[in-house]
């Protein structure tokens, strides 16, 4: 059988096929919208703009999070690979932020924040930064040592030899670092927005819940399901396409 | 499968995959039994997917494998294939031992038989005392050892063994030949060798066949070097069975082909 | 190297910490609101006094209890799947795509769905820290079996193995250790799932104490059920680690 690079069709077919069938066991829309029904909410929300709405607040959380974290948690993740007494001074926290996923957070930041889009973007930075920032120390770490002698030899050393032979051989950890961070990026940022926001696909989630209306639900979810994996793609794409010295299949 | 075979006969095999160009062309090679065949051939040659074929992986094309005149039917104990990539072929979660009896498991229901038969094989290889050890804990040259005690354990007809030096340092590889022609002396068992290395087949085989470059490889010449019991590379007659396989490589490259 | 410089390390931790702690006393006391950062003290006060009440440990009971029970759940029906996806490609083809877009649903966007369906029970919980299990121990099993070296399949055959046998005597055991990899990452994932249930779904647990005492403004409650969360999840996989790497016939599987 060659199904190759018709796989993903098959697959969305039968996704949906399944997802028609459980509806049609389940019997009532109120419990389990069929597919269809969803797609009808979907555009009644993107006629009126609302989904859309909810689809740029969503990714903005993500975004703004996202572009104070990745360079701060890169920079730390840096500087605690390169020197054993920063390393020592700062991998307590690490460590423990590493075991409080920022969804526990979540109460805190909003005690602290109030109900507010600061909250979010903090709850956002706070995994980027950290997710960065363990990436980027591992990348520095991996660089080979016969690498640095190399650089060594030809002139180049201390500060210098870190910041060009160093830091950009740590470069793959770190895009493999803002790859994993999107990921669970996207999961806090639903997070906040369920427990406390005014728009976004987390809350849509909630809108549903509260007015018994799945479809909403439904529609969150999946469009989440979308974000995600585009996000993850259009990353991977993008390097390939204009970074392309850069990606993990290469070896640097 | 006979006990009493004779020679292991390859006849006019042809090799394509799928509709791809030919591989291998006319290749007859016979081996005796307890003989010491040398399968010399530049990369790319087809000398593994001779390999493959001897071995049971693959289907020939056309052309008949056969001991005797029983033909072969896929892979099997009673041809053993030791392999380069020593990392990947052992089995790391089981130790030494573990790896030497994991064939016997099938044949001999009695734990102790198969824990002796498999000591006397680590025995013959020297890796009797380290038999608690896990692959990750031994060195290249150790690693190929345990992959021929595996194999060994299993008394195979023919031993086939495809580059099984190439990935150790040169002075390891020259340990291993060293040992090797030891344990063939002992054991009497038939060895396919496959190589690259003019100098490797002459060390170690009694007969050597001579691959072309691919594709559609073909047989250049088979010959017995005939080199006394403990020659040298240094020595006269040694030298001028290497010039004599060179001449035949060197005239294929002369026709342009590539000599990797 | 002398001594003094290996311990080096530790000694700039333990700075780190004590540094910290007393800025924290510091900041507490006279820069930030009690109720936004209490003071040190008051949190160990109140730590004692929810572990003297019972009240720590039976909200870290709940939460233990369906965190393990779910990543169990997860795990047997991911190994399942993940070996039925890494052997048979055509199935991977079709599936396979439908798990890279369910590695991206958030655990916590499926608990109001849970809960309609489902109800306000454990069951629901369960099943949301089994799914993201599931999803994580699957793509790592389906991994590991593709990646088993084909010179290993073939070196099977040559020593007299069947199909069947190389399945369970090689396949498997070359299997485990991407198994066993992915079987503690889905130690993290089934506590995030844990949280997303928990905050949701309001009834007993480490979660719903963390929610809760936001509603009351007792802060140093809330730093307790946070501090406990990240405990018992570091301390989770620190036990997994100890299970697999010091458990000889376990920690073989993890040699590669």
């Amino acid at each position: 059988m060659r199904i190759g690079r018709w796989g993903p069709l098959y697959g969305a077919i039968l996704f949906f096929v399944a997802w028609q069938l459980g509806a049609n066991s389940v019997g009532t829309p109120l419990l389990f919208p069929e597919p269809l029904v969803v797609w009808e909410g979907f555009l009644r929300l993107a006629e009126t703009g609302e989904y859309f709405e909810h689809a740029g607040a969503t990714l903005q959380r993500l975004a703004v999070g996202m572009a104070v974290g990745i360079p701060f948690g890169a920079t730390l993740g840096c500087a605690m690979g390169a020197s054993r007494d920063l390393n020592a001074w700062f991998d307590p926290y690490v460590r423990m932020a590493n075991s409080t996923p920022a969804i526990a957070l979540i109460p805190f930041a909003l005690l602290w924040f109030g109900v507010t889009e600061l909250a979010r973007y903090s709850l956002v930075f706070y995994t980027a930064f950290l997710v960065l920032a363990l990436s980027a120390r591992q990348g520095v770490g991996q660089v080979p040592y016969l690498r640095i002698k190399a650089a060594n030899t030809l002139g180049v050393t201390g500060a210098s030899a870190f910041f060009r032979v160093v830091v950009p051989s740590s470069f793959p950890a770190i895009l493999v670092g803002i790859r994993t961070a999107t990921g669970l990026g996207v999961m806090v940022v639903v997070a906040a927005e369920m427990l406390g926001a005014a728009n976004g696909f987390g809350y849509l989630i909630i809108l549903g819940r509260q007015n018994y209306d799945p479809t909403l639900i439904f529609i969150g979810i999946f469009s989440l399901g979308v974000i995600s994996l585009a996000l993850d793609r259009g990353f991977q794409f993008c390097i390939e396409r204009f970074m392309p010295r850069w990606s993990v299949k290469r070896r640097v | 499968m006979e006990n009493d075979w004779k020679h292991l006969k390859v006849s006019g095999l042809y090799k394509r995959f799928d509709r791809g160009p030919i591989v291998l062309s006319n290749i007859s090679l016979t081996v005796e039994r307890g003989g010491f065949l040398c399968i010399l051939g530049p990369s790319g040659s087809g000398k593994s997917t001779l390999v493959d074929l001897i071995a049971g992986f693959e289907p020939p094309t056309e052309g008949i494998i056969a001991f005797d005149d029983v033909p072969i039917h896929g892979p099997g104990p009673d041809r053993v294939v030791i392999f380069q990539d020593i990392s990947n072929a052992l089995f790391p979660w089981l130790t030494v031992m573990e790896n030497a009896e994991f064939g016997l498991k099938k044949i001999y229901r009695d734990k102790k038989e198969r824990t002796d038969r498999a000591m006397q094989a680590l025995e013959l290889v020297g890796l009797d005392k380290d038999t608690h050890k896990f692959p990750s804990e031994l060195s290249g040259g150790m690693k190929q050892r345990a992959q021929i005690a595996r194999g060994l354990v299993m008394d195979p007809h023919v031993l086939i063994m495809d580059e099984p030096f190439a990935a150790l340092d040169a002075i390891t590889r020259r340990r291993m030949q060293y040992e090797l022609k030891e344990i063939w002396e002992r054991t009497k068992k038939t060895i396919i060798f496959v190589t690259h290395d003019i100098s490797e087949s002459l060390i170690l085989a009694t007969e050597v066949t001579v691959l072309s470059s691919g594709p559609e490889a073909r047989i250049l010449d088979t010959f017995r070097p005939d080199l006394p019991s403990g020659t040298d590379p240094a020595d006269a007659e040694f030298i001028a069975a290497y010039r004599r396989i060179e001449a035949l490589v060197g005239h294929v490259h002369d026709a342009g082909e590539s000599l990797t | 190297m002398t001594n003094s410089s290996s311990h080096r390390p530790y000694f700039v931790a333990a700075a780190s910490i004590v540094t910290a702690i007393i800025t924290w006393a510091f900041a507490s006391t006279y820069l930030i609101p009690e109720t936004l950062l209490p003071h040190p003290f008051d949190v160990w006060d109140t730590a004692v006094k929810m572990s003297d009440s019972g009240l720590l440990w039976i909200s870290i009971e709940a939460s233990v209890w369906r965190v393990f029970w779910g990543w169990v759940m997860g795990v047997i029906a991911g190994i399942i799947t993940g070996l039925i996806l890494g052997e048979l490609r055509d199935v991977d083809a079709v599936i396979g795509p439908i798990f890279e877009f369910l590695k991206g649903v958030a655990p916590i966007s499926l608990v109001p769905i849970m809960i309609l369906w489902f109800g306000i029970g454990e069951f629901p919980k369960l099943l949301i820290i089994a799914y993201i299990t599931w999803v994580v121990v699957t793509v790592s099993t389906a991994t590991g079996v593709r990646e088993v070296p084909n010179v290993r399949l073939r070196a099977a055959r040559c020593l007299g193995m069947s199909q069947l046998e190389v399945f369970y005597r090689v396949i498997l055991p070359s299997t485990a250790s991407y198994v066993l990899v992915g079987m503690r990452s889905g130690i993290g994932f089934a506590y995030i799932a844990l949280i997303s249930a928990e905050f949701i779904a309001v009834d007993k647990g480490l979660g719903f104490l963390i929610m809760d005492s936001r509603m009351n403004l007792q802060t140093p409650l809330m730093i307790v059920g946070i501090v406990s969360l990240g405990l018992l999840g570091s301390g989770s996989q620190f036990i997994y680690d100890v299970i697999t790497l010091h458990i000889p016939w376990l920690s073989r599987f993890r040699r590669q």
